[in-house]
């Protein structure tokens, strides 16, 4: 059953289209991963559906959640469902938490605010969030203040807040990038645990495809504000398609690569907003294309296990 | 002789809330044409260390030498002209750029003499920029060419030995991947002796050519990177490597490390990672174990390693 489903997403802003055309679907209990370079539109997509889009911009399509449609909804509306159904998790919780309101306070605040509970209630709740999170010693944390905690607890603390309400649907952007592998491994076990606990579904955003690779079912591969391949995590990550996503895989280390080879390095850089080639946008890095790429933009079609928007599909074999 | 010799430095840094211990006693050693990793979780001294080694900040016990030459701590005077062949490289090439000068410019800052801008022309071509770059400014580069640039301004210098502090942080794989292969050509083309501070063990087992793993202001396992990657004989050593996704589509979750680096300023007892080691015993609690050599010009502070002779940890 599907959570979320979004059709025809195009954002612009001022004159430049950030998101071109941009359709997918979450269901139930799945984590939802999307990943691409900085600027290829992944996190304004997000910001989109929660109405955090910066001023003069334009929204198309639509992102159905619960029946309703997010991007045709009143204000006030979008307001009361976010934080309640649909929760948010960034990437640096030293600025997403207030440094001078204590956790116990933004933790109470919240679920008051939005489930109309008493404070001992309230208080009560927070307890339980925290030690669902894992934080040690739940009840001296409610008045311990954000700067006091290490970053992998803060992020732990902004994940409660978040899941406060007992959403449907998390979207977190980024949310191991600032922490060490060691922490990020247990962010990721918590958030593996949380969404089948509490049957939660999670839209991850991330440049990590290691990160991915470990917990998403699902990945979405975004370039300059297209989605290029999608499908089943183990099919676009264990036997990639898209010349962009193998070129992405090829240019981590691989931690049991033999020999000492160069890492293989995509050549130019990613297109600024505004100066999106013609054709498909991947086609000034890509070593495959071919006349057609240059003018035509490649539909994202269903192939056999995934879905594919490439003129040549030069790994169809592999 | 190594180019960049660091002998059981300790550096304090001293707050209202008393002195910190942010490193307590580590050694290592730089050598010309070669890259030394230095990993370890945040809090655990890496930075500080890195600092320390090109005098940035005043070490309270320890030796640090530079081409057979004692670093010593920057002061209000000029750094002494033989350290300048030791140079730093920052995690934020954002910051440590001027905004309002063209990196040409700012390039030639570090070139004697003439021909100058010849020389700046050569050294955007080593790392890998046009050289009509010289007349722009920071802001027009991506982070990755930024970084470049930094690197650029610290080759001008004519170095031998480079500290690069998180130099791959906050950059994309691709923008990583050339970054990384830059380091390693510079390091086997121009003989440059490489101290690379990274909490991205993947890159660092890429391309470093030895490396230190370091907790709580101690190193805890040196070692060639390979054998240490592929057998590590420290249970920390071990916990980082397998909290490293794979990128492999597999679905397998990394192995996460329970706890926390402990608050510097009140290290456990004993060995300093035993609150959180899976094999910890009780002789691991009373006794620190010291740093002691193992086969293969490796060395690690474990009793588990010394009991078992030269096995690794399993």
């Amino acid at each position: 059953m599907s959570v979320l489903a979004v059709d025809g997403l195009r954002v612009r802003i001022g004159d430049n289209t950030i998101v071109d055309g941009v359709d997918y679907e979450v269901r139930s209990s799945e984590v939802f991963g999307i990943a691409g370079e900085s600027g290829s539109g992944k996190t304004i997509s997000m910001l989109a559906l929660l109405g955090l889009l910066p001023e003069r911009s334009t929204v198309e399509g639509t992102a159905t959640f619960g029946g309703r449609d997010l991007l045709a909804m009143p204000r006030r509306d979008l307001r009361e469902l976010s934080g309640r159904d649909l929760a948010m998790v960034f990437q640096d919780p030293f600025t997403s938490l207030h440094p001078m309101l204590s956790v116990g306070r933004q933790l109470t605040e919240h679920v008051r605010l939005h489930l109309d509970l008493d404070r001992r209630a309230a208080e009560q709740r927070a307890l339980e969030l925290l030690a669902d999170v894992r934080i040690p010693d739940p009840a001296a944390a409610l008045r311990r203040f954000p700067h006091q905690f290490s970053g992998g607890m803060r992020q732990r603390i902004a994940i409660a807040i978040a899941l406060a309400c007992g959403p449907k649907l998390l979207i977190a952007d980024e949310p191991t990038t600032a922490l060490d592998v060691t922490v990020q491994a247990g962010i990721l076990r918590l958030l593996d645990r949380l969404r089948h606990e509490h049957e939660l579904s999670v839209v991850l955003i991330t440049h990590d495809l290691g990160v991915l690779s470990s917990i998403a079912d699902t990945v979405s591969i975004f370039y300059a504000g297209r989605v290029v391949e999608s499908g089943p995590r183990d099919t676009v990550l264990g036997r990639p398609r898209h010349p962009y996503t193998k070129a992405l895989l090829d240019a981590l280390p691989h931690p049991e690569a033999g020999k000492e080879k160069p890492l293989v390095a995509i050549g130019g850089a990613p297109p600024v907003p505004g100066r999106i080639p013609p054709g498909c946008a991947f086609h000034p890095r890509c070593a495959f294309a071919v006349e057609v790429c240059h003018s035509v933009i490649p539909p994202l079609a269903a192939t056999g296990d995934r879905r594919l928007a490439c003129h040549v599909d030069p790994f169809v074999k592999a | 002789m190594s180019a960049l010799a660091l002998h059981d430095v300790v550096v304090d840094y001293h707050g209202r809330g008393g002195t910190v211990r942010a490193v307590a006693g580590a050694s290592l050693n730089v050598e010309r044409g070669r890259i030394v990793g230095l990993v370890g979780e945040s809090g655990c001294g890496k930075s500080t260390l890195a600092r320390a080694a090109v005098g940035l900040v005043p070490t309270a016990g320890g030796t640090i030498t530079f081409e057979g030459e004692t670093v010593t701590p920057l002061t209000r005077r000029a750094r002494p002209a033989s350290l300048v062949r030791l140079q730093l490289v920052f995690q934020n090439p954002y910051s440590s750029l001027n905004p309002r000068r063209t990196i040409g410019s700012q390039i030639a800052d570090g070139i004697r003499g003439r021909a100058r801008n010849t020389r700046v022309r050569e050294l955007l071509e080593v790392v890998g920029l046009a050289s009509n770059a010289a007349s722009r400014y920071p802001h027009q580069f991506s982070g990755g060419q930024r970084q470049r640039v930094a690197i650029a301004r610290t080759l001008a210098a004519d170095p031998s030995v480079i500290v690069l502090d998180e130099p791959l942080a906050s950059l994309d794989a691709s923008a990583q991947a050339q970054l990384a292969n830059l380091l390693t050509s510079l390091s086997r083309e121009l003989g440059l002796g490489l101290l690379l501070i990274s909490h991205d063990l993947a890159i660092v087992r890429h391309v470093a050519d030895e490396v230190c793993v370091m907790y709580l202001g101690r190193m805890v396992e040196t070692g060639g990177t390979l054998p240490v990657w592929t057998q590590p004989a420290h249970p920390y050593s071990e916990a980082l490597i397998a909290a490293v996704p794979r990128p492999d589509g597999a679905g397998v979750l990394p192995e996460s490390l329970p706890g926390e680096v402990p608050d510097p300023a009140r290290p456990p007892s004993g060995c300093r990672f035993h609150p959180r080691c899976p094999h910890a015993f009780d002789r691991c609690p009373r006794e620190e174990p010291p740093l002691l050599p193992l086969a293969g010009g490796r060395a690690s502070a474990c009793w588990l390693v010394e009991q078992t002779s030269e096995n690794p940890v399993q």
